[in-house]
């Protein structure tokens, strides 16, 4: 049987079950079916064949009527049954829904009740209607809000009981100890610090508290430095659950292993101004965001009231300070009071002597005038002095004669800006002299500077009138005197010039410009054997001396009259002493028109210089043949161009000595197959350089001969050492500094290789147009050791050449030498000299040797040389 | 202390040492016939001035050019000065060179390594 045929089955006999009739039911209801199903059939038969039988309840049966019939009678039953049953079911369904709402209808009213007593822990499996859900949101909406406003609570009341402490202290130090407990407290935190900011950039520990008891920690923490300082750069609270090992001291001994977990350092701010900062520690990391916010809004409140004490406290000194000055002031203005009163009296004291001044004044000033017009046009000027030499009256004249204008100021005859340190002191000297002696009167002179800056000579004549009531003073009448003082001096210079000229060993005359002799001087009469008194007043041709000497001062006044110009000659003339040579004078004279009044000769007798003169032009010259004669010696060993050339067919020596001989010198040697060659550069040029160039030359010679596999540099370490034992000095107290500077080769054609080292001199290698500089070694050969320093060995270079390689090397006479065609002399430069090296690859060697020479001459040009000049090149 | 003006030539150099208004100079050309003989007074002044420096010493060497010989003369103002230093006093070289003459330059380079004294160049104009 299929599973849906069993429902049809369940279902008719849940519909058809006549469990809800009794027994008794059943049966009435079974007895009363067959009844009437008999008597149908009885009624039936009494139709049809009136009588009732068996038979003829088969019979009837044959009709399908009475079939109809039987089905409708036994289907009533039946049809009773379903209907009860049907019935049954439905009523079965709609009570069990009604339960069903019925139970959800309480449910409902459990939670709202719940709710309504603020039991808010709901459990969601209960909304399962609308209603509920509604009710749960509602439920958990309220419970949020509950939560919030339990935080808010908590907030509010720390703030309330900081805000509490914060009122009742007006000290910050018991202030920070009772704020930082309460918020240890409040907070449940163990421990905790505060900090106050000093304003210069320094937080300072007033208060640390740990577990309910206080500490008292001096620390000072600088603003940026460690947790503290940064939190308190930054004003942004800081919570830090990693906390350094040793970052409380304070806890490890307290705290053993619990140290704490959670650290919250808060800074104490007002409007983004550092006050202070607080820290406080807790056991566990976890700590609530309540906390937080409450520690951003306590910042606030305790920086405010820190701002507010520090402010109270300096309003309170302000104020003191305020108060003390009121009372300054207070005691000055009394004072003030008393002065005014005392000044206002003086004041008409003041007046009233003025007015009694002035009507004097108007008295004196009509005689004052009157004595003015009087002084100011007297030729000399009076001056009064008190005794303490201060300037009591100077007459008017002063101006005139002291050489100022009327408008100058300040003008006073005795002014020591004006005077000279001797006229100081005279002045000094007259009034010492004058206040030691009452009416004592003494002369005294002095000069004076005018405005124009002149000398001015002044006499003045002191006298003492202290005594005398009228005067009471010191009188002074002073005149210039310069005109006077002039003519002495004419004089005087005069008289000496004449002791001069009376003295001379120089003969001295003086012609006029006819020719006749105006004054001799005894020199003249030594020199012709002619007494004085013969000569003067007559003409030079009536004279009966020397024609020579006669002939040349005819000549000289003709030239002196056409050209007004000073002569000088020398001449021969036979004197009483015999011939002498005379070196003369002719100087013109004029008078005061400018016009040409008389001639002086002047003749001196330079017959000794003339003598020396011809020794030493001698003497000059044997030098110079001895030097000439040095020169064939140093030029005789010294390689030229034709002996290079015998070994490098392309190279050039160009040697060019500022003297005769020279302190460069150029240096070459062959030993087997090894060439050297050396441009050397001695200390010095002339004589002295020559000399030094032998040693250098020699020792030089030594070193290469002695051992041919030396390198360049310890050839130079060699002359060197060898130059300062030749010239001792390496001996104690010597002060040597002569030596050399040179570069050297050594070139090995068979290695194809080539040494170069330096004393301060460079070699350029030219290769295909390019130039190689090797700089030489910084370092001199010879010179006395310098004390305490080590010397350096000279540098080698090894350098594997070309064929056509270029090599040059050259004394500091070249670049040195000034010249140029410039305004301003310059020096020729080592540039120079490589920028003319690779001008153009296509240079040869006999080019270089023509150019350096040409331009060489070309750049010194006028100037003069100042260095011996030695460049060599070779082309390998 | 006495002061020091001698005025150059073409072959002397002109030398400025004045202690009481703290200038110290050489400059010009310095190639003299006998370099000893001129430099003598030079050198007993700055040996004196050594006994006695001021604390800070400004030392100008304008030099356009020197000789071999002069240079060592050079060398031993230096070393002098070098005592100067040495006793806790300042000194400091101004060596001034014109741009274009390298050599110059390089000469106070090398003094600047022998010496342990600052040295400051300066480049000098026309």
């Amino acid at each position: 049987m299929s599973k849906k045929n069993k429902k049809i089955i369940k279902r008719l006999k849940k519909y058809f079950s006549v469990s809800f009739l009794s027994e008794t039911e059943l049966y009435v209801m079974s007895f009363f079916t067959v009844f009437l199903l008999f008597f149908t059939w009885a009624g039936v038969s009494s139709l049809t064949s009136g009588r009732f039988t068996i038979n003829s309840i088969f019979y009837i049966h044959t009709k399908p009527f009475v079939w109809f019939i039987d089905f409708v009678i036994l289907s009533l039953p039946l049809s009773f049954v379903f209907f009860v049953n049907y019935h049954k079911i439905k009523t079965a369904k709609l009570k069990k829904e009604l339960n069903k709402l019925y139970d959800n209808s309480r449910q409902n009213v459990e939670l709202a009740e719940k709710i309504g007593r603020g039991e808010l822990d709901l459990d969601v499996k209960a909304a399962d209607s609308k209603l509920s859900e509604v009710l749960l949101n509602l439920g958990q909406n309220l419970k949020h809000n509950q939560e919030k406003e339990n935080v808010l609570n908590w907030i509010s009341k720390g703030k309330d009981l900081i805000s509490d402490i914060l009122r009742s202290y007006n000290n910050i130090e018991s202030l920070s100890i009772e704020v930082l407990k309460k918020i240890i407290e409040y907070n449940s935190a163990v421990q905790g610090a505060f900090y106050i900011y000093d304003g210069k950039g320094m937080l300072k520990n007033i208060a640390t508290y740990a577990y309910g008891r206080q500490r008292f920690i001096k620390q000072e923490i600088p603003v940026g430095k460690g947790l503290i300082g940064e939190t308190a750069y930054e004003k942004q609270y800081v919570f830090r659950t990693e906390i350094p090992d040793d970052y409380f001291t304070l806890t490890s001994g307290i705290l053993g292993d619990r140290k704490p977990k959670g650290l919250l350092i808060v800074p104490l701010v007002q409007e983004d101004e550092l006050q202070g900062v607080y820290e406080i520690a807790f056991i566990s990391e976890n700590v609530p965001e309540k906390v937080f916010t409450l520690a951003e809004e306590l910042s606030r409140m305790i920086g405010q009231t820190i701002y507010n004490l520090k402010i109270n406290k300096r309003t309170e000194q302000l104020l003191k300070e305020s108060q003390e000055m009121t009372e300054i002031l207070k005691k000055n203005e009394e004072q003030l009071k008393q002065n005014a009163i005392e000044m206002l009296e003086a004041q008409e004291q003041l007046e009233k002597s003025n007015k009694l001044l002035e009507s004097q004044i108007q008295e004196v000033e009509h005689g004052r005038k009157k004595l003015q017009a009087l002084l100011t046009n007297a030729s000399e000027f009076i001056s009064i002095y008190n005794e303490r030499q201060q300037l009591l009256f100077e007459s008017p004249s002063v101006k005139r004669i002291l050489g100022y204008d009327d408008d100058d100021e300040d003008v006073r005859g005795m002014d020591p800006e004006l005077l000279t340190p001797k006229g100081y002191r005279t002045i000094n000297e007259l009034f010492q002299y004058l206040l030691e002696t009452p009416g004592g009167q003494r002369t005294a002179q002095y000069t004076y500077l005018k405005k124009n800056g002149e000398k001015l000579f002044l006499e003045t004549r002191g006298t003492n009138l202290l005594h005398d009531p009228a005067i009471r003073g010191l009188i002074f009448n002073t005149r210039d005197i310069t005109e006077r003082k002039r003519a002495e001096k004419e004089e005087r210079m005069k008289s000496r010039m004449q002791s001069l000229s009376e003295n001379s060993p120089d003969m001295i005359i003086r012609i006029n410009t006819s020719g006749k002799l105006i004054y001799v001087n005894p020199a003249v009469t030594v020199f012709v054997g002619v007494p004085a008194s013969e000569l003067v007043k007559k003409r030079i041709s009536e004279l009966k001396i020397d024609p020579r000497f006669i002939q040349f001062v005819k000549e000289s006044l003709i030239s002196i009259r056409d050209e007004n110009k000073e002569i000088i000659s020398e001449i021969t003339i036979t004197s009483s002493e015999g011939e002498r040579v005379m070196e003369i004078k002719g100087i013109p004279e004029y008078n005061d028109d400018n016009d040409l009044e008389s001639i002086l000769f002047v003749a001196h007798d330079i017959t000794e210089i003339k003598i020396i003169e011809q020794q030493l032009k001698e003497k000059n010259k044997k030098i110079s043949d001895s030097i000439n004669y040095a020169q064939r010696i140093q030029s005789s060993i010294l390689p030229d161009t034709k002996s290079l050339q015998q070994h490098f067919p392309r190279s050039f020596i160009f040697y060019r000595p500022k003297d005769v001989v020279s302190g460069d010198f150029p240096w070459f040697f062959k030993k087997d197959d090894t060439y050297y060659v050396a441009a050397v550069d001695c200390t010095g040029h002339g004589v002295p350089g020559a000399l030094l160039s032998f040693i250098g030359y020699f020792l030089l010679n030594n070193i290469v001969n002695t051992d041919k596999n030396y390198t360049a540099a310890e050839i130079l370490d060699k002359l060197h050492y060898g130059v300062r034992k030749n010239l001792k000095q390496d001996q104690e107290g010597a002060n040597g500094r002569d030596g050399m500077d040179l570069a050297l080769c050594k070139i090995s054609p068979e290695k194809g290789e080539l040494q170069f080292a330096g004393a301060h001199r460079p070699l350029y290698l030219v290769r295909n147009g390019e130039l190689i500089e090797f700089k030489g070694t910084r370092k001199g050969i010879g010179g006395t050791p310098l004390p305490r320093r080590v010397e350096k060995d000279f540098e080698n270079n090894i350098i594997k050449y070309q064929k056509g390689d270029k090599i040059f090397i050259f004394s500091d006479g070249l670049p040195d030498q000034i010249g140029g065609k410039e305004e301003r002399k310059k020096k020729y430069q080592a540039r120079r000299i490589r920028e003319a090296l690779v001008e153009d690859p296509s240079h040869t060697m006999a080019y270089y040797s023509r150019f350096f020479p040409k331009d060489f001459f070309e750049w010194m040009g006028e100037e003069k040389q100042v260095d011996d000049v030695l460049l060599i090149g070779i082309e390998l | 202390m006495e002061v020091i003006n001698i005025k150059g030539t073409d072959d002397t150099p002109n030398v400025i040492l004045d202690k009481e208004n703290a200038q110290f100079e050489i400059s010009g050309r310095s190639l003299p016939e006998d370099v000893n003989m001129f430099f003598e007074p030079i050198m007993d002044w700055i040996d004196e001035y050594a006994e006695d420096p001021l604390d800070k010493t400004v030392f100008n060497f304008k030099l356009e050019y020197f000789n071999t010989a002069s240079s060592k003369v050079i060398l031993d103002i230096l070393l002098k000065l070098e005592e100067i230093v040495e006793n806790d006093k300042d000194v400091v070289i101004k060596w001034h060179y014109h741009e274009d003459e390298e050599d110059m330059l390089e000469a106070g380079e090398e003094y600047a390594d022998i010496v342990s004294i600052p040295f400051e160049y300066v480049i000098l104009d026309d």
